[in-house]
């Protein structure tokens, strides 16, 4: 007798808390049940929320739209030589997957290259850019293989430029706008990316060389 | 007056380095203002180093109506093959006169000549590269170069990169 009351008990607790159930739930999302005991269901699982990337990077200067006059301007000064060459280099990406549809983060990177060369061969024409940046990345691919996701970085570039040995450093502010294909699985991967980063003019009465043009990444990400 | 200095002392800068080595047999002269402050450069009126486009790239500058002047040790032998020609001898430098100026061969009162520039008095603008050409040159007879000089009219003209190129007829400008 007091097994059925004690069995009776637990099946009217049991109904009381599904009914209060029921009623915190929106209408008919809940449908009435008896059942006394359920297995506890697990949330699910939070997917990665920061990437990280490192990349090899090559910029085409040729397409920044200085590049022509920074030619004829080297080779009017009297280099003997003056190309706008590639800059090359490497960039590190940290993004925070902000769901649902923004990753917001930050790039550093370091690109360098000569541009020209005197009489002496051994006299060049070097710039260095260093650049840190803020990014945001559209991050609607939802883990479908090779989406382009577009994405704009706003930075400054800290910009040497050595001329016959001499360092001159300058501040530029730069915009690079573009998309990332992310090549792999939710955890790791290779990314790759096409952008074209515009910088502002330089103070310069002369042959400067372009930093912008064409960017070209490729590296391996993961994501916590 | 001036050019006797430059006379006296030819030998000496040759001896030291200033002139620089040709890289070739056709580049005979070069400056570009960067290893010192005009050394080797005499200079009458306002003359000076200043930096143009970049804190390491250096010119030099003249006021109107001065004049800067340096010594050389080039010689053009006489022609070894009947087909060297009387061409092919240039200065070549970049000014932010608008044009090129003017070459005449002078000599100098001692067997030489000295190549005297006067450069554009026209107007001034962005740096530009010009060539000017040496009158013909006699390819049977042997000439020796001795002195250079750079001259301004009315208007300030920045030099930089100057070269005197000897190809003794093999190129031309």
């Amino acid at each position: 007798m007091r097994t059925s009351l004690a069995a009776a008990a637990l099946v009217v607790a049991a109904l009381a808390a599904t009914a209060i159930a029921d009623e915190l739930a929106p209408p008919g999302a809940t449908a009435p049940t008896l059942a006394v005991a359920e297995a506890p269901t697990t949330p699910p699982g939070r997917g990665p929320r920061l990437q990280l990337a490192l990349s090899g990077d090559l910029r085409i200067t040729r397409l920044d739209g200085t590049a022509g006059r920074f030619v004829d301007d080297a080779m009017a000064y009297g280099w003997r030589i003056a190309q706008a060459r590639p800059l090359y280099g490497l960039g590190v990406d940290a993004h925070y997957l902000w769901t649902p549809v923004v990753d917001v983060g930050a790039r550093v990177g370091y690109l360098t290259q000569d541009y020209a060369a005197g009489t002496d061969p051994e006299d060049r024409m070097g710039i260095a850019w260093t650049t840190v940046a803020a990014s945001a990345r559209l991050h609607w691919a939802k883990g479908r293989p090779f989406i382009p996701e577009p994405r704009l970085d706003v930075g400054l570039a800290r910009q040497t430029w050595t001329v016959h040995g001499q360092d001159d450093h300058a501040t530029r502010s730069f915009v690079r706008v573009g998309v990332d294909w992310r090549l792999g699985t939710r955890t790791a991967g290779a990314m790759l990316s096409i952008a074209y980063t515009l910088s502002d003019r330089p103070a310069v009465e002369g042959p400067a060389p372009p930093v912008g043009g064409l960017d070209l990444a490729i590296g391996p990400y993961v994501r916590y | 007056m001036l050019r006797q200095a430059i006379l006296a002392i030819a030998p000496m800068l040759t001896a030291t380095g200033c002139l620089l080595p040709p890289d070739n047999d056709i580049l005979q002269f070069e400056d570009d203002f960067e290893a010192c402050d005009l050394c080797g450069w005499a200079t009458t009126g306002d003359v000076r180093r200043v930096s143009t486009y970049h804190p390491a790239e250096h010119a030099m500058a003249l006021a109107p109506g001065a004049r800067a002047a340096t010594s050389l040790g080039i010689v053009r032998n006489a022609a070894e093959s009947g087909w060297e020609s009387d061409d092919g001898n240039w200065v070549e430098l970049s000014t932010d006169c608008v044009g090129p100026g003017a070459l005449d061969l002078v000599p100098d009162g001692a067997g030489g000549l000295v190549v005297a520039v006067t450069l554009d008095d026209r107007a001034r603008a962005p740096f530009a590269r010009h060539w000017l050409n040496f009158p013909p040159l006699d390819p049977e007879v042997a000439h020796r170069f001795t002195a250079l000089t750079l001259t301004t009219a009315t208007l300030p003209c920045q030099v930089d990169n100057l070269q005197i190129r000897i190809s003794g007829g093999t190129y031309a400008y």
